[in-house]
């Protein structure tokens, strides 16, 4: 058994295993079970020697393996369900990309049980500089519970779909885990329309810099159906990006849909641009939506990082949710390695209502298939007021700066003098870090070509840069180094100025 | 003729657990003219040893000497090297919100030629640039790296470097992330670069695949922190097919 090195969210496993006797057959009072009607999932918590192996036609690309000669994964299932299915999974499906390959057509592979009840393994492996589409179609005639293991090789772009369609009968429980290659591109997507009860859990981790993952989902649920998506993706990698974007329509008494986004941000993944979201639309008044987005961070260092979550009737605006304040760089050098984390709790599970503009620019910045990398950014009319704490005076050394994550925005924190400032963390002449600078009297200087901006207005003093920086404004709540710095992340309207005055 | 000499360099970054030395002691030479490609697994300081040449101040030299043309580098401020003819194309390029790229590049412009380029002919030229590397003239108008793909991140480096003609242009991982046809254009550029100035290309790269488009006249090997090896393209050829565990496997100091 492997015991997860700690520490995960609140939601995410705990333990990794392929044996079956290392999860306790769950009560439905665990954390990762608790939605789930679990009476229902008897027949996947203990071996059964009845059981059948889902198969796939055989293709240039895919192929069907017997368990016995399987490659090995370094997958090891996060649940009961998954573990008695991986034990007991006869033939493996596999899908094969060679490196280099650009495949232009899909893989599609389509699933078929071999007995009502039926446990699945498929392994996807693309290599290196590859590039791939593969729709996985599954079979809503049977019972399911299997695991899809994906490895991206580095530089490679994979496209999956995996869609359930079909009648609302049949239990579908699915583990989905991929390994983004330096460098790679993953798009995994689910469409979830069929089955009586599905649970889905995509995970994603990252094998070197410069990932990037973007999870889809679109599900519908008519009464009874149970829809649960459960996602974690686990940064611990710098320079990765995620995006996470599901959205389901629910209607009818006894439809139920649960969505659990957790997304940890360890502390080497700096630079880490992610972004989650759920909406869901309740299409009439039987429907319940249980949505939980859980961001982690133990670095304060990130590119962007931000979720939301909202659950609403049609007809009325979107719900969208006060923004949660996000995360603060904890402790400088003195706290002595003291651990960054904040937790941003997801809201309740039913949505407050609240007037606030629809946010839809920001999703038709997405454009789907492109190497674009997921990118977001807070909006600033979302009901943001007021000042959020961001650190201690003594964080930050007398006369110089220190970059911190504000709602979303980074910013050089300065001190100078007795003077505390908030900056916008880039020079407006190039990317580079502002809080990287020099602070000279009132002014910032930004390190690459020397342009320095006044503190107090944000104009810059000197060439290169010509445009001015943005500014927040900053209040200092009580004395000495103990003192609370806040910050309203809204900028202060720009104040123009001549440049190289 | 110019030539970048890179000498017995130690550099080091502060951690909050004390000073950590990235750089043990690299010494390279680049002349114009030639391409040197620097390859070596992750976290082996190639990125370190572009910053350190740029002159960022997150990294503190602890010995060593980086010349340019018989210059001290290390006694020159950033600004001075740009202005000397040093070039950093970063790894992670990030946006620079409102800059459009057009003002973005004639500032930069001025601030190597040390006056600010005529608008009519800057116009032109920059037109031109863009052709070249097949990028739309409306790209001109967009924001500094908001938006862009990892192939326009790239190739507004790529322009860039067309534009402001570096003696030494330093290519951190140009090549990552881009996909075979962005990295056919990418490399296009470089070459044309290459023929139209007599600079010297320092390409750091973690793959191959960029070195069949770019042929390098010298590969060394960087494993932790020093060039372990040097040699003519042959050696990028065993990197490809043997990776990097030989030279790993090298004792650490
Ligand atoms: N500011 C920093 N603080 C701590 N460690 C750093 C810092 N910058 C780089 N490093 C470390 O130095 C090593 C070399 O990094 P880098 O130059 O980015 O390598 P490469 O570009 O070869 O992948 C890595 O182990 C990295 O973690
Ligand atoms: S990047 Fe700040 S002055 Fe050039
Ligand atoms: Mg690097």
């Amino acid at each position: 058994m492997t015991v997860l090195e700690a520490p995960p969210t609140d939601h995410s496993p705990r333990v990794a295993s392929a044996n079956i006797e290392d999860f306790v057959v769950p009560s439905g009072r665990e954390e990762e079970w608790r939605f789930a009607p679990v009476a229902e999932l008897g027949m996947f918590m203990h071996p059964d020697d009845a059981a059948g192996s889902m198969v796939a036609q055989a293709t240039a690309h895919v192929a069907m393996v017997d368990a016995a000669d399987a490659e090995p994964t370094a997958w090891l299932p996060t649940d009961r369900t998954s573990a008695v299915a991986r034990a007991g999974v006869r033939s493996v499906v596999t899908v094969r990309v060679a490196d280099d390959e650009v495949v232009d057509e899909p893989i599609v592979v389509t699933l078929a049980g071999s007995a009502s009840t039926n446990y699945a393994h498929l392994d996807v492996r693309v290599g290196r500089h590859s590039r791939a589409t593969v729709v996985i179609v599954h079979d809503a005639g049977v019972d399911v519970s299997g695991s899809i293991v994906t490895h991206v090789g580095d530089g490679a772009d994979l496209t999956m779909l995996s869609i359930i369609d079909g009648p609302a009968e049949r239990v579908h429980l699915w583990q989905w885990h991929t390994d983004v290659g330096r460098d790679a591109h993953f798009v995994g997507s689910v469409v979830t329309l069929g089955g009586r009860v599905v649970r889905i859990l995509p995970s994603v981790s990252y094998q070197g810099p410069g990932g990037s993952a973007e999870l889809l989902g679109a599900f519908l649920a008519d009464g009874p159906q149970y829809l649960e998506h459960r996602i974690f993706v686990d940064h611990a990698q710098p320079h990765c990006a995620s995006n996470v974007v599901f959205k389901g329509a629910l209607s009818g008494a006894g439809a139920h849909t649960v969505w659990i986004g957790d997304v940890l941000v360890r502390r080497e993944a700096t630079g880490t641009d992610t972004y989650e979201m759920n909406r869901n639309l309740l299409l009439d008044d039987g429907p319940r939506a249980d949505s939980v987005p859980n961001l982690e961070l133990e670095t304060g260092d990130v590119a962007s990082a931000g979720h939301a979550s909202a659950t609403g009737p049609v007809r009325r605006r979107a719900a969208v949710l006060p923004p949660v304040p996000r995360h603060h760089r904890a402790g400088g050098a003195a706290a002595g390695g003291a651990r960054i984390l904040r937790r941003c709790p997801g809201p309740h599970p039913v949505a407050r209502l609240a007037s606030t503009r629809a946010r839809s620019h920001r999703e038709s910045a997405r454009d789907g298939g492109s190497r674009r990398r997921p990118r977001r950014r807070r909006d600033r009319d979302d009901g943001v007021t007021g000042f959020l704490p961001v650190c201690r005076v003594g964080d930050i050394a007398p006369n110089s700066a220190k970059r911190y994550i504000v709602d979303g925005t980074a910013m050089a924190i300065v001190r100078a003098g007795d003077g505390v400032f908030a900056i916008n963390d880039r020079c407006s002449h190039a990317d580079v870090s502002l809080a990287e600078g020099e602070v000279d009297g009132c002014a910032i200087e930004c390190w690459l070509h020397g342009s320095a901006f006044d503190l107090r207005t944000g104009t810059p003093l000197s060439l290169p840069a010509i445009e001015p920086v943005p500014i927040y404004s900053v209040r200092v709540l009580g004395d000495g180094d103990d003192a609370l710095i806040e910050v309203d992340p809204s900028p202060i309207p720009a104040i123009v100025a001549a440049p190289g005055q | 003729m110019s030539a970048l000499v890179i000498t017995d360099l130690h550099a080091s970054v502060t951690t909050e657990s004390g000073p950590r030395e990235i750089l043990r002691g690299v010494s390279l030479t680049v002349e114009s003219g030639k391409t040197h490609a620097v390859m070596g697994p992750n976290g082996s300081g190639k990125s370190t040893l572009a910053y350190v040449i740029a002159g960022h101040p997150k990294y503190t030299v602890t010995s060593g000497s980086i010349e340019l043309d018989g210059e001290d580098v290390l006694a020159m401020s950033v600004d001075e090297r740009a202005r000397a003819g040093l070039f950093l194309a970063m790894q992670y390029p990030v946006e620079v919100p409102g800059v459009s790229v057009s003002n973005f590049l004639r500032t930069s412009a001025t601030a190597v030629r040390g006056e600010a380029p005529k608008l009519r002919l800057w116009i032109k030229e920059m037109k031109e640039a863009m052709l070249a590397l097949q990028m739309d003239p409306a790209f001109a108008e967009r924001n500094v790296n908001e938006g862009f793909s990892g192939g326009e991140k790239k190739r507004h480096e790529i322009l860039q470097l067309s534009l402001l003609k570096p003696k030494i242009a330093i290519l951190d991982e140009t090549d990552s992330g881009l996909d075979v046809d962005a990295l056919r254009i990418v490399s296009e550029g470089v070459n044309a670069f290459r023929e139209s100035s007599d600079a010297g290309t320092l390409l750091i790269t973690h793959y191959t695949r960029i070195l069949r488009y770019i042929s390098p006249d010298v590969v060394h090997v960087f494993v932790d922190g020093r060039i372990v090896e040097s040699g003519g393209p042959e050696l990028a050829e065993v990197l490809e097919s043997e990776g990097y565990e030989r030279f790993v496997q090298t004792p650490a100091s």
